[in-house]
């Protein structure tokens, strides 16, 4: 049993329809997603049900046709628009959070603590080189001395440069 | 620390910073007090994997529901726009993701710091014996390489929970307004994906209309012709009775004793011709299971995809209003030295995944 089975001539089908489209004006005034699908869900029903198709009949069936699209087409509009109407915002999200994505890179890498670790480094191998130098002035010739303060200059060079890093 | 390794080749200069050196060891008894206080780092990496999971099923709820509504007709502008808008939202769920991967590095960071500093520490010890054969008195600053790693342990630990909470609660205003967002955005795609199923659902129906009426005209004429034939029934056995009540109250036209049966009302040949016609109609409806199955079966498919989509988007809606608690309950983790717990989170991503993955397959 439903709501079009009492209806049995083009007078009540008339009625019937009358009836679904004054809600209809009520549903999409309302702005209710529900409502507005569900008058579309009857309005569709009545096109099912109405009989038998004579011309008057298929008119009325037109009618309940394009009121029942017009309420879907009216839902989403309204939702497709609320949702277009934040993309912005996501917009401003979206570069707010990379840009903090990016501090907390350079917190974790000023935290890791690595460049410290190179300039001592840096620094345990020039003292290696100063001690060996220390043995080669006592025992070798001058080309070797010059070779070796070469390697020194280039070493400190080294220790100054990740210093200068580190600051 | 640079500073503290620049005279190491002057002695005399490292004999002061030895006496420095013994004071800042105190001073790491103090912060060692404070490091107490402060607990160590939470294990923000479930958070970052929660984030990660949760922002790749909410991503697939776009093309999802844009999918739905291409199911109605004249329905490429909508699905255009949704594409088009939903393409920002999965670039702010990145954002997100890669947020929350770098609160993790803080917090992996502040534990490799406490790694490096017991390197340092170790380089430092190892640096003054060499040194000790050309600077005088330098192996005496052996010992200080532990002070060293202790003293730079304590401050990155100390640097790193300030650094972390810092980074935190900068971010809680903007994780709220991007949960708040969201949600609404999930309640607008439910509302887009019921209306797109219910266009589906008129779609299908639409198609079936002739056919439709033809056949609810057939079932209303058998109900008719069927209430006919035990109206027929009825009034057969109601026939029988009375003439039974005759026989046994002696009552009736004819004289006790000699009772006459009459005819029934209906006989045997018209009931036999209702029948007749009842199965024909029962024939014809039974030649439209042809599309009335299909249909049926497909208004049934309709609504178990609405059913799945409303719960996709409900879950979503529970997944990230507890994403944006969980970022906030994280800064209280923090601030109180407690571990956090993501077990929610991660259930409920789980939960949207599977979720995305039944709607598929319906």
């Amino acid at each position: 049993m439903n709501e079009f089975d009492s209806i049995r001539d083009a007078h009540g089908w008339r009625k019937k329809l009358k009836e679904l489209l004054d809600e209809a004006a009520d549903a999409a005034a309302n702005g209710d997603v529900g409502t507005r699908n569900s008058m579309a869900m009857r309005l569709t029903e009545f096109m099912l049900h109405s009989n038998p198709d004579t011309e008057e009949i298929l008119i009325l069936d037109k009618i309940a046709d394009k009121t029942s699209s017009n309420l879907l087409k009216r839902n989403l509009d309204d939702r497709v628009g609320a949702i277009i109407a934040r993309t912005a915002e996501y917009a401003m999200l979206n570069k707010e959070f990379r840009v903090r994505a990016e501090e907390n890179k350079a917190t974790a890498e000023a935290l890791r603590f690595k460049g410290v670790l190179k300039t001592v480094k840096a620094l345990n191998d020039s003292i290696g080189v100063l001690k060996e130098l220390k043995e080669l002035i006592k025992n070798e010739s001058d080309q070797g001395l010059v070779t070796r303060l070469d390697k020194l200059s280039n070493e400190i060079k080294t220790v100054r440069d990740k210093l200068q890093d580190e600051e | 620390m640079t500073n503290l390794f620049k005279p190491l080749w002057s002695a005399t200069l490292m004999r002061e910073r030895l006496s420095r050196l013994r004071q800042l060891t105190l001073l790491g008894g103090v912060l060692l007090f404070a490091l107490a206080a402060c607990g160590s780092l939470p294990d923000v990496s479930p958070f970052a994997a929660a984030t990660s999971e949760l922002g790749s099923a909410v991503e697939q709820i776009g093309p999802a529901v844009s999918a739905e509504v291409a199911k109605i007709p004249d329905s490429k502008g909508w699905v255009d726009d949704l594409d088009k808008a939903w393409a920002a939202r999965v670039l702010a769920i990145d954002a997100m993701v890669e947020y929350s991967n770098s609160v993790a590095a803080i917090v992996n960071a502040g534990n490799e710091g406490s790694e490096s500093a017991e390197k340092l520490g170790a380089a430092f010890t190892g640096l003054t014996k060499k040194a000790g054969g050309l600077i005088p008195g330098a192996e005496a600053l052996a010992p200080i390489g532990d002070a060293v790693a202790f003293l730079t342990k304590t401050v990155i630990s100390i640097r790193a929970t300030s650094d972390l909470l810092e980074a935190l609660e900068a971010a809680q205003p903007g994780v709220t307004q991007f949960s708040k967002l969201l949600a609404a955005d999930l309640e607008d795609m439910g509302g887009v994906v019921t209306t797109a199923n219910t266009g589906a659902m008129i779609k299908r129906k639409k198609a079936v209309a002739g056919k439709f009426s033809t056949l609810t005209g057939l079932r209303a004429q058998r109900e008719k012709r069927q209430k006919k034939y035990l109206d027929a029934l009825k009034k057969n056995s109601d026939h029988i009775d009375a003439m039974a009540e005759r026989v046994s109250t002696g009552t009736g036209a004819q004289p006790a004793g000699s009772i006459a049966l009459t005819q029934p009302p209906v006989s045997k040949a018209e009931l036999e011709e209702m029948i007749a016609e009842l199965k024909q109609i029962d024939a014809v409806i039974a030649s439209n299971k042809s599309w009335l199955d299909p249909y049926e079966a497909g208004l049934k498919k309709d609504a178990e995809r609405l059913m799945a989509a409303q719960q996709l988007i409900t879950a979503s809606q529970t997944a990230i209003r507890r994403w944006a608690a969980a970022h906030a309950s994280l800064i209280v983790a923090v601030r109180e030295s407690r571990v956090p717990s993501f077990h929610s989170l991660i259930k409920t991503a789980v939960e949207i995944e599977d979720l995305v993955k039944k709607l598929k397959t319906i």
